[in-house]
């Protein structure tokens, strides 16, 4: 604003959508994607308030949204036998969800705030119009999801004991898909 | 409806629509013409009598008379031309409507195959552009040829009446043209193709340079790629040239035939003049008739050319929608059995128009009331099975029977009236959650009624599909979240007041949190920055969403020092956006959500953005000053984040708030009624009202409360009903756009359960649900057993034990089939979908 009105102290201060803008940055899906199509998907994404208890996403269900947890905390769970064992928290900073964005997904987890939690929530439809308008962009996605996928296995068999691998672990191999 | 048992519009030829047309108006026409030429022939005759006969004489009177009908001639002929043109408009426009019409009414019947490969695009243009430069023709068709074809037969015939070596002679010449003008036409035509095969080499060159620069630019390969493109454009050069040349070689060439017919006269007439053979007169009907027979002459070559030019056009039209309708609309019995729904596979094939072939031998068959769960690995044809039950493929092998009648012979009528089909992917169209909701049941009160025992479909059995689909709740949603029309419902003002009062004491405390009170000191950040000033409805012509172009209020803001901040935030908001959206974002609602810019508005704003900056606010023009206030006025801080709110601005629009209740005393008195905790507020929505105030939480669980708080008022004060019909009203927006894709999915699936079909086809038509929902509806399906069939492809495996039968697909083959429990202890495929592979 070329205004030369006095501001107060606060005027060096993002909106709401640089905010965005900038959380969406890190997320690792969206790496090396042109500004204008990152932008284009922050102004796709809405920013929601959860409460205690609510749920993002439920086993079994495809909903079709990826979130960006800005503030609070969420916790996974996988139900199995009708028991709810809590898997992973996540913290401020995390992106979930983010493979409902590339096609149908059913949710293997059910995850849910901790607590009063702010989020930055993008539905697949926004998303898959966004890339309607940057097609080139989806090479991208497609390159970083190889990428994640890959290194998430390789975290996974750094972390394994050498005895399972000597058993002929028949669980491995994800990153081969 | 039309029988169809006629030629199918795309073996038509362009040619067949003149005769379509209406036969009064051919006759009407016909007339016409007959009128025109004798008037343009008269006027040569009185011309040749006024040489012979008056000027001869020097008759005064006699030449007056002449002249006078000479005028008459003129102006009536005018007059005659000009009912012509009119009747050949409306010829003509009539056929591109009944053009539009059938090729319509052909396509929509094409099989699904059809548009599978033809781009949407196509159909658009050959419906909305394509063929209005046929139907130009048609209108032009009987006229043109016609009135300048007897006008020559008359002017000729004159002619010889005159003096007939003469006449022969002078003729004589139009036949040569007839035989030459072609074959220069044929030149044109032939340089034309060649013209277009060129300018598409040129495209596709572009493209392919353009999509490539990087790597151009990598290689240097600058003028390697000049090279190619040159030869491209060198080449359309000449092509354009001779293109160009032959065009013109057809009028020139014309031009020609006719100009020398002027000679003849002079030479073979002068002679005979000399020889006495013929008076003076008749030499200047002869040159004067010359110039007559040009103009007819030209406007049939020009015909000609136009005529060429609509049968290639049409043709190429009628060539993309070539194919046949798979079924009749209308059964041809008097009166169909009524459908059981025992179903009979043998050996089903389904081969694709290009050869693959995607279903294999299938065998299956259901009793009349069995259900069956289809699963399979994706692609593996689930949805080609489910659409050739449903008629919506037209199988190629095999048989399917329903009631042991092949699926193939029923008409289209016997399907829809019993069989329902939900797709994988529900289309929604534009227009209310009611019409979407009616959709199958109306289009079934299109075909006769055989029994005379449909009845209208009664709100409480629309309402009871939306609960058994799990929509119930959001179109309730829907309905409060709209503005009553006061005109509409007067006597609900006062009823939902009181459910504010028990909203109040029953649940005011619960969700205070969540909720934006109207309090009077508040700022209120889910509401616009012009609720915000008025803090009223109005109650005159003026209404918040025009208000910007109110003088007096503009000149009130600008007294209360809110005019330049509001012009500033309005530029700031549409600077945003442009920066964001950019130029080439599709005119899309999606994408214009979280800024206050219309997207019918956005190109005003694109331009308008361009002179920001080079010019201060104030000096902009006025109709740009109102469209960055109106930015300004629809400004909603809790959902436009591509601005913040100023905290000085809130100041000053809450301390305008006081002002404008002062201000408003004096100068729009009576005319607006203040937020009041006593009073229904117009301008707001019901379930804004029911708060006095905003909901500001999106939080599920907070909006589940809501829901089941305010069903629980609306039930106590018997509203229910009416709030839901008033969501039904809810415009869902383009193909649906306003709905989420589970809202669709529910919506579709309500829209066929309102038309109780005896076969029920559902393909993944819960996939988009929740968990609930999903049970709901298949709970309610499962009721169904022994009264309807019911076949289902699904994906949750856990609802198999509730279906009778299954079939497991992989690759276009049942392979295995029985009941569910049966397979799953047998280990087979059905237990490896279920269990996952052995590892
Ligand atoms: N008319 C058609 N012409 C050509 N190919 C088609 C046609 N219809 C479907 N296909 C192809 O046939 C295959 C089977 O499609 P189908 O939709 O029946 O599978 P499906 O079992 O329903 O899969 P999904 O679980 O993904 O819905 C797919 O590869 C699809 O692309
Ligand atoms: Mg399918």
């Amino acid at each position: 604003m070329n205004s030369s009105t006095e501001r107060n102290v606060e005027s060096d201060k993002r909106t709401g959508f640089e905010q965005d803008l900038d959380h969406l940055r890190k997320v690792p899906l969206f790496q090396g994607l042109d500004y204008e199509c990152l932008k284009l998907i922050a102004m796709l994404c809405k920013q929601i308030d959860m409460i205690e208890g609510d749920q993002l996403m439920v086993q079994g269900e495809d909903d079709g949204y990826a979130y960006y947890l800005v503030t609070g905390s969420l916790q996974i769970f996988h139900r199995q036998d009708d028991v709810d064992y809590p898997m992973k928290t996540l913290e401020p900073g995390q992106f979930i969800g983010g493979l409902a964005l590339l096609g149908k997904t059913i949710r293997l987890f059910t995850v849910q705030a901790n607590e009063k939690s702010t989020l930055l929530r993008l539905h697949r439809d926004n998303f898959q119009k966004v890339m309607e308008q940057f097609a080139g962009n989806m090479t991208r996605i497609a390159a970083n999801l190889a990428s994640e996928l890959t290194g998430w296995e390789k975290d996974i068999l750094n972390l394994t004991e050498r005895k399972e691998l000597e058993g002929g672990n028949q669980v491995l191999g994800i990153s081969l898909l | 409806m039309r029988p169809r048992t006629e030629v199918p519009i795309y073996k038509r030829s362009l040619f067949s629509w003149v005769f379509k047309t209406s036969v009064p108006l051919q006759l009407l026409l016909l007339l016409l013409i007959i009128g025109v030429v004798f008037l343009r022939v008269l006027p040569l005759e009185i011309q040749k009598r006024i040489i012979n006969d008056v000027l001869a004489v020097g008759d005064v009177s006699q030449l007056l008379v002449y002249c006078l009908i000479f005028l008459l001639a003129v102006v009536f002929s005018s007059l005659l031309k000009l009912s012509v043109n009119a009747v050949q408009t409306v010829i003509g426009q009539r056929a591109l409507t009944d053009m539009r019409r059938e090729l319509y009414q052909h396509i929509l019947r094409l099989p699904l195959s059809f548009f599978r490969k033809t781009p949407t695009g196509t159909v658009v243009a050959s419906l909305v552009t394509e063929l209005s430069a046929s139907a130009n023709f048609v209108g032009a068709a009987i006229a043109v040829p016609l009135s300048n074809i007897l006008t020559l037969v008359a002017i000729g015939a004159y002619l010889i009446w005159l003096n007939a070596l003469l006449g022969i002679v002078t003729l004589s010449i139009y036949p040569i043209a007839l035989f030459i003008v072609p074959l220069v036409q044929r030149g044109v035509n032939t340089w034309n193709k060649r013209r277009v095969d060129s300018s598409n080499k040129m495209a596709s060159r572009i493209t392919e340079s353009v999509s490539g620069i990087s790597e151009i630019h990598a290689q240097g390969s600058f003028q390697d790629e000049e090279r190619s493109y040159n030869s491209i454009i060198e080449r359309l050069l000449k092509i354009r040239i001779i293109w160009t040349l032959y065009r013109y070689g057809v009028k020139v060439t014309n031009n020609l035939f006719v100009g020398l017919g002027p000679v003849v006269v002079m030479l073979l007439g002068g002679y005979l003049l000399m020889q006495g053979e013929t008076e003076l007169g008749s030499i200047v009907a002869f040159l004067s008739a010359q110039e007559k027979l040009y103009d007819p002459w030209k406007e049939l070559i020009d015909f000609y050319q136009t005529q060429q030019d609509a049968s290639v056009r049409y043709q190429k039209v009628m060539q993309i929608f070539t194919g046949q309708t798979e079924f009749t609309l209308i059964a041809e019995q008097r009166s169909p059995p009524a459908i059981r729904g025992s179903i009979e596979i043998r050996d089903l094939e389904f081969v694709t128009p290009n050869g693959i072939k995607l279903l294999d031998q299938l065998n299956l068959s259901l009793e009349a009331g069995e259900h069956l769960a289809l699963v399979g690995f994706s692609g593996s044809g689930k949805s080609t099975l489910a659409k050739c039950i449903g008629q919506l493929y037209s199988y190629t092998g095999g048989e399917l029977l329903i009631d042991g009648r092949s699926v193939a012979q029923m008409s289209k009528e016997e399907v829809v009236r019993s069989v329902g089909f939900i797709s994988q992917d529900p289309i929604i169209f534009s227009g209310t959650i009611n019409d979407n909701l009616t959709y199958a049941c109306n289009a079934l009160a299109d075909y006769p009624d055989r029994d005379n025992d449909r009845e209208p479909v009664s709100l409480d059995d629309k309402i009871a599909v939306l609960q058994q689909a799990g929509v119930f709740v959001d179109t309730l949603r829907f309905g409060l979240n709209t503005i009553l029309d006061h005109q509409l419902h007067p006597e609900l003002e006062e009823r939902f007041l009181k459910i504010r009062a028990n909203f109040q004491d029953n649940f005011g405390a619960e969700l205070a949190e969540h909720v934006e009170f109207y309090y009077q000191d508040n700022y209120l950040y889910h509401s616009t920055i012009v609720e915000n000033l008025i803090f009223g409805s109005i109650q005159s012509d003026l209404t918040l969403d025009s208000l910007e172009e109110n003088r007096e209020f503009l000149t009130f803001l600008d007294s209360v020092n809110l005019k330049l901040p509001l012009l500033e935030t309005g530029a700031e908001l549409l600077k945003q956006t442009v920066d964001i959206l950019g130029r080439d974002v599709p005119r899309d609602n999606v994408f214009f959500e979280q800024t206050p810019v219309e997207p019918s508005k956005y190109d005003r704003c694109l331009e308008l953005a361009d002179q920001l900056g080079t010019a201060p606010l104030t000096k902009l023009a006025t109709e740009n000053r109102l469209l960055l206030m109106k930015l300004a006025f629809r400004y909603i801080p809790a959902r436009h984040k591509i601005v913040d709110l100023q905290q000085l601005l809130e100041k000053l629009i809450l301390a305008g708030r006081h002002e404008f209740r002062v201000w408003s005393g004096e100068h729009m008195v009576g005319a607006v009624s203040f937020y009041k905790d006593t009073e229904y507020i117009r301008s707001q929505s019901i379930l804004n009202n029911i708060f006095y105030g905003n909901l500001t939480s999106d939080s599920p669980k907070v909006e589940d409360r809501v829901n089941q708080c305010i069903v629980q008022l609306l039930i106590e004060e018997d509203l229910l009903e009416q709030v839901a019909a008033i969501g039904m009203e809810f415009d869902v927006g383009n193909r649906g756009d306003k709905l989420s894709g589970g809202q669709q999915q529910k919506l579709s699936i309500a829209r066929v359960l309102l038309k109780k079909p005896k076969v029920l086809i559902m393909d993944e038509a819960t996939s988009a649900l929740d968990n609930n929902s999903q049970s709901r509806i298949q709970n309610l399906i499962e009721k169904w057993k022994g009264s309807r069939t019911v076949i289902s492809v699904i994906h949750r495996l856990d609802l198999l034990p509730s279906f009778d039968k299954v079939a497991v697909m992989k690759t276009g083959k049942i392979v295995e089939s029985g009941e569910p429990q049966k397979l799953l202890a047998d280990q087979g495929v059905l237990h490896e979908l279920v269990h996952g592979k052995k590892r």
